[in-house]
């Protein structure tokens, strides 16, 4: 094989630096903030595991897209491709004594193995939080609020979050008695919203009128809170109720914090990871074709690993939060103040003192002279030159004027 | 209000496109392909038209790079993509078959150890064949898959019929369905939430020009 070219990268992964680096950055510390408020804390579980263990979690879903890793004693190790099957580890087999419930957030590199799109490489970021051992609907709506949070605080304001109950769907086909090549003809057909489809589908198979009525509503149930009294009306099965009833919950519960407006609601999709067992949403914005976040409540994930428990979780994916802001006025911050080397040489106390008062300071380094510094800080946007300095003043250019100022009043310029 | 933005594919489809999109009230469709502008815009309607190759209207539906676009379930099934399918529109009826040599028809084609396939759509004849469990070769091609039989290239074709006639004079036979196709709508995911009430009304307005009932979302 030849030798790749010495720049060349892998299909698949970037390097992320300057506007870029600083954009996600910011996101990221807005997020961390915003979930620490919320008293999340931040747990950083390992990128690699053992393959056996994360498929245990995740199962046949991470066989399609995971990275596998021989190690040299032999073992299969996977990459994660979501933090969601870790953090069910972690709280399964180490954490099940603490007092309920837990909150983690996380802010993570996920690597699958797909076609890059939107945005989004083999490796890319996610930002999430994993709400563990409360199974109500304040939980579930605690939950869509963060995300409606998280998406606004990064500065979108046009998104929408799109809510479906898996229990709909199931209850229907176990009503209906699926057999399982019908099932998947059906699941399929209500994920495409191909209404002729799914009738076709369930004309080849011998149930039950009502329910196959209630089966081909379903991808009409798609819209504001109205379409979950139509839901209510489909069918008697316990399952389906509650579906329906913990939807209105949410709903409710939005409603009273003052979010329904980001809210549809869509009983008509099965989508979502392998492990949902109850809520399921999507968040999209216009113009940018696929999901910025994604998430849902998974009741049985964590018993695979230890004591179960009930838990619902988020997931935003960092770069398609960022493709849909733009680049309007993203730019890697410049220094406060650039420093002749000699300055600093000198005045390092000062400048200390500044750095700790917030300010960034760049120190030249390079020796370069005073006309050469005026050209860079000119150059690099840097808004302050200091040129020279004593114990008590310091040679400032600043907006084209020269002028000797006290330390102490630069101290107190605000910046 | 921004226009939605309609994904129009050249060629077989546009016509029957272009009639239905008139029936809508959009006019001024056909001179757009008489044109040389690959863009147009319908501000009475609210939509926007960008015209593209068949096979690449998926592509950007499923991107968000236009809302909605027209294209056949055969191009749709082959590419994958993952798009809103909510109403077949009842134009551009073919049909995805395998074919053969009348000789080979004729024989027990499906015995043989291995079959040679010349295709436009890759993806549907590879699935379809080893769904039989039949061991075969597939040859990409661009066009004029016909021929291929003839040319010695290859056993089969898995090719689009309309009426027949092309195969028969070719010498081939159809031998059996991969799938039945006609236009359809798709949607962008996306889209389809942002824009709920809108494109639930131009569904709805759609699906009563193609004549069905109230075909719902």
């Amino acid at each position: 094989m030849s030798r790749p070219f010495v720049g060349a990268l892998p299909y698949g992964v970037r390097d992320l630096f300057l506007e870029e680096a600083a954009q996600l950055t910011s996101l990221e510390d807005t997020w961390r903030d915003l979930f620490e408020a919320w008293a999340y804390w931040r747990i950083i579980p390992p990128t690699y595991e053992h393959y056996d263990v994360l498929l245990a979690g995740s199962g046949a879903e991470l066989e399609e897209h995971v990275f596998r890793v021989l190690d040299r004693e032999g073992n299969i190790l996977a990459l994660r491709s979501d933090l969601t099957t870790q953090v069910a580890r972690i709280v399964g087999t180490k954490l099940f004594d603490l007092p309920l419930p837990l909150r983690f957030y996380y802010l993570a590199s996920v690597y699958r193995f797909e076609e890059p799109q939107a945005g989004r490489q083999r490796e890319f970021r996610q930002a999430g939080v994993e709400l563990i051992g409360a199974g109500g609907p304040e939980a579930d709506a605690e939950v869509l609020a963060l995300a409606i949070e998280a998406l606004s605080r990064a500065g979108l304001h046009a998104f929408q979050l799109n809510v479906g109950h898996l229990g709909v769907f199931r209850a229907l086909a176990a009503e209906a008695g699926l057999a399982a090549a019908t099932l998947d003809a059906v699941r399929g057909a209500l994920n495409r919203k191909d209404g002729q489809a799914l009738t076709e589908a369930l004309a080849r198979t011998r149930i039950a009128p009502g329910v196959a009525a209630a089966l081909q509503q379903l991808p009409t149930l798609c819209g504001g809170p109205e379409v979950l009294a139509q839901a209510a009306r489909l069918s008697d099965h316990p399952a389906a109720c509650g579906a329906v009833a913990r939807l209105q919950a949410i709903q409710q519960a939005l409603t009273r914090r003052g979010l329904a407006e980001h809210v549809i609601y869509d009983l008509g999709e099965t989508r979502g990871m392998g492990y949902y067992t109850g809520i399921a949403f999507e968040g999209f914005a216009p113009g940018l074709g696929f999901p910025l976040c994604s998430g849902g409540r998974y009741d049985e994930l964590i018993g695979r690993y230890g004591p179960p428990r009930p838990a619902v979780g988020l997931a935003l994916a960092t770069e398609r939060v960022r493709l849909a802001l733009g680049e309007a006025g993203v730019t890697a911050a410049s220094p406060d103040l650039l420093v002749a080397t000699g300055v600093a040489r000198e005045r390092w106390r000062e400048l200390e003192r500044l750095r700790e008062l917030g300010w960034r300071v760049e120190v030249d380094l390079l020796e370069r002279s005073d006309a050469d510094l005026r050209t860079l800080a000119a150059e690099r946007g840097i808004p302050r030159l200091a040129l020279a300095a004593d114990e008590a003043r310091v040679r400032l250019l600043h907006e084209g004027c020269e002028a000797w100022l006290a330390w102490e009043a630069l101290a107190e310029v605000p910046r | 209000m921004t226009s939605l933005c309609v994904a129009m594919p050249k060629g077989r489809l546009f016509d029957d496109a272009a009639r239905f999109f008139a029936k809508l009230g959009c006019s001024g469709l056909a001179e757009f392909a008489a044109g040389r502008q690959l863009m147009h815009e319908e501000p009475e309607a609210g939509l926007r038209f960008i015209l593209v190759k068949p096979s690449d209207v998926p592509v950007y539906v499923e991107y968000g790079a236009a809302d909605l676009g027209i294209v056949g379930q055969d191009v749709l099934r082959e590419l994958g993509r993952d798009v809103y399918e909510p109403l077949r529109l009842g134009f551009g009826r073919c049909r995805l078959v395998v074919a053969a040599p009348t000789a080979l028809a004729d024989d027990d084609w499906a015995r043989r150890p291995t079959l040679r396939v010349a295709t436009k759509y890759p993806r549907l004849a590879r699935q379809h064949l080893l769904a039989r469990g039949l061991s075969v070769e597939i040859v990409a091609l661009a066009g004029s898959v016909e021929l291929a039989p003839q040319a010695g290239l290859a056993d089969l074709i898995v090719d689009l019929v309309e009426s027949g006639r092309t195969l028969a004079a070719n010498g081939l036979r159809e031998v059996e369905t991969v799938l039945a196709s006609e236009a359809c709508l798709i949607v962008n995911r996306a889209s389809h939430k942002v824009h709920l009430a809108r494109i639930a009304a131009l569904i709805e307005q759609m699906g009563r020009a193609a004549g069905f009932a109230q075909r719902p979302l």
